[in-house]
């Protein structure tokens, strides 16, 4: 009689985790499914669509930051800056929450799925999402706004180490330069100065090209703050012998193109399902990895009434996202590992009473386990920036793309000293 | 063993379940609500009373009338968000309009994005309204002193603690000669204990 009631209890347990890991499976499926639309909607330039296609994902609890990462991203893309912003602000709040560890998430995690947990973006991501913010407030004209942002940026970094202020991946060069350029239109030039010197030390640390523009901006700034053994080093490191005075620049506006080119990378399931020889037992090892995405241009220019600016890539999302994939591997394994001894013993507590169901459970359990392929997938493969500074006047700007008749145009634009304009174009993969 | 799966079950469901309800309370809006720790309602309302209190405090107000014979007239200028959060200062600047207004010691002008509306009606009112009734141009007020000021923050974060230290800085000038006839300063200091654990 109790061996009975034992049995009756263990297939009920039986039951309850294939009912729990069942939606799962299918969530994720879904998830996959909404992205690839999403992404051939954004190509196309349809972002009406691409926004319905998101809206599913609305609902879902675990993916509420990965939403509105997107969504915000979206809008920018469709010229909604206003619902671009206020999404972003919620994809703030919605990571804020994150910080706090969740147990029976972090259990599912390592028992169940990796996509049992809640989407918590990488550090890089968060740069991103504040970088993506900036740009809202200053192509909506507000300075103030995008300052806001820069602080939150350094604020962020002081969090993730204290000490070099430095993200892990990197992602933090443009975050630091772009802070520079703002905090120079605000007139606050020290502060531009220490924002400047971070993206030099960024795109040291990850072994990348130096913008050219950033070169000269440290040079004049540190010329102008009288750091003239810092303004030598870099004059000899950068082979630069004759600059602008900043005191002129003061008085001029500053225009500022930014390429956001191609989609980041998709990460995929690569799974291995084998079955253990003995027992018959699945063993499923389900990790991510990355699929490029670049859309192939070779650059752009800005110009005004014959000057002109080349612009440089001055952020790699994918490789930041290639560093950010290789560091966490270790943790994946392991929870993999985990997650497949979960099962096996599972399945065996089953297996005494109810060989069937042990059997679904194991199947269920382990087409279950996928690898954790969410991403931000809306955001560029690559970021190009050119900057001009103009006296205040009239000018014709022109933005050329190689090869691309969407993003190329020539509009007449009004500046007034210490204007700070901001041109982007997003190109998605193929757009 | 079967015990413990009934509680385990019994648990989960109850977590569910309670998860599932939302409930809406409606507070006094004089109540401090803090959720996150960021600047709020409460902090725009004590500091604007505040530092209205104090710039009405001041010797100013007599010295305006001594010279001029009537109560100043104010404008509310531009209040800057130098801080490291998105702060609607609109909020803030109401907030001191209506202290300013309320204490019925000056005379307070609109600001010029009101302005602009409040003088396409008097066009309006000049084409469309019946001649007794209608406002003619130019009558408006000048104001005597503009207040302008920033919200600024220094944070400082150890593990999960975080404290935050707002400082308003207000200042107000005459518009006459630009002399500074009062500077005031609060400071708020919010101390954020952060939770390790969520649901």
């Amino acid at each position: 009689m109790q061996r009975r009631t034992a049995a009756r209890w263990r297939t009920l347990t039986a039951a309850f985790l294939l009912a729990t890991v069942l939606p799962l499976l299918a969530g994720c499926a879904a998830l996959r499914t909404d992205f690839a639309e999403v992404e051939r909607d954004l190509a196309r330039g349809d972002t009406e669509s691409a926004l319905e296609r998101l809206e599913p994902l609305r609902g879902s609890r675990l993916n509420q930051p990965l939403y509105l990462l997107n969504r915000g991203m979206i809008l920018r893309v469709s010229g909604d800056l206003d619902g671009s912003i206020d999404a972003f602000e919620q994809a703030k709040d919605a990571i804020g929450e994150l910080q706090a560890i969740s147990l029976s998430e972090t259990v599912a995690g390592w028992t169940v799925t990796e996509t049992a947990t809640s989407y918590t973006p990488p550090v890089h991501e968060h740069l991103l999402l504040h970088v993506y913010q900036m740009l809202n407030f200053l192509e909506r004209g507000d300075l103030d706004g995008a300052r806001v942002e820069a602080l939150q940026i350094d604020l962020g970094l002081r969090r993730v180490d204290p000490g070099s202020g430095a993200a892990p991946d990197g992602g933090d060069a443009l975050a630091r330069y772009l802070s520079g350029i703002v905090f120079e239109a605000a007139g606050e030039e020290s502060d531009a100065m220490i924002a400047y010197r971070y993206a030099y030390r960024a795109y040291q640390r990850q072994s990348k090209a130096v913008p050219r523009d950033l070169q000269q901006s440290l040079v004049r700034l540190t010329d102008a703050l009288d750091l003239h053994d810092e303004r030598d080093e870099y004059t000899a490191a950068f082979g630069i012998t004759a600059w602008t005075p900043q005191r002129e620049l003061r008085r001029h506006a500053q225009v500022v193109l930014l390429i956001h080119d191609g989609l980041a990378p998709r990460l995929q399931d690569e799974s291995l399902l084998v079955a253990a020889p003995n027992s018959g037992h699945l063993v499923r090892v389900a990790l991510p990895s990355l699929h490029r995405r670049p859309s192939g241009l070779s650059g752009a220019r800005l110009s005004a009434n014959g000057t002109q600016a080349s612009a440089e890539v001055v952020e790699w999302p994918a490789d930041v996202m290639g560093h950010w994939l290789q560091r966490q591997m270790p943790i994946l394994i392991a929870r993999a590992t985990s997650r497949n001894v979960a099962r096996y013993q599972a399945t065996r507590q089953v297996e005494r009473e109810s060989p069937l169901i042990a059997f679904l459970l194991n199947i269920a359990g382990a087409v279950a386990d996928n690898a954790d392929t969410r991403s931000w997938r809306t955001l560029p493969d690559r970021v190009r920036l050119a900057r001009l500074y103009l006296e205040p006047g009239t000018y014709e700007l022109g933005v050329d793309i190689p090869g691309r008749t969407a993003g190329s145009r020539r509009e007449e634009l009004r500046l007034a000293p210490g204007d700070l304009v901001v041109i982007n174009r997003h190109l998605a993969a193929g757009g | 063993m079967k015990r413990a799966m009934q509680g385990i079950l019994v648990l989960f469901l109850g977590l569910v379940l309670a998860g599932c309800a939302t409930q809406v309370d409606r507070v006094d809006t004089d109540e401090p609500i803090d959720l996150t720790g960021r600047w709020n309602d409460t902090d725009s309302r004590l500091v604007s009373e505040e530092m209205v209190s104090d710039l009405l405090s001041r010797g100013w107000i007599e010295r305006h009338q001594a010279r001029d014979g009537d109560r100043p007239a104010v404008i509310v200028g531009q209040v800057r968000n130098l801080s490291h959060e998105h702060i609607n200062t609109n909020t803030f600047i109401r907030d001191i309009e209506r202290e300013l207004i309320n204490s019925g010691q000056v005379v307070f002008v609109a600001a010029p994005g009101e302005r602009d509306s409040i003088r396409d009606e008097r066009e309006d009112q000049a084409r469309h309204a019946r001649p007794d009734t209608a406002n003619p141009p130019g009558q408006e007020l000048g104001a005597d002193y503009m207040l302008t000021g920033t919200i600024n923050t220094i944070m400082d974060t150890e593990g999960r603690t975080e404290v935050a230290y707002y400082q308003v800085d207000l200042a107000l000038t005459s518009l006459r000669d630009n002399t500074r006839v009062w500077v005031g300063q609060k400071q708020i200091r919010k101390v954020i204990r952060r939770g390790l654990f969520r649901s």
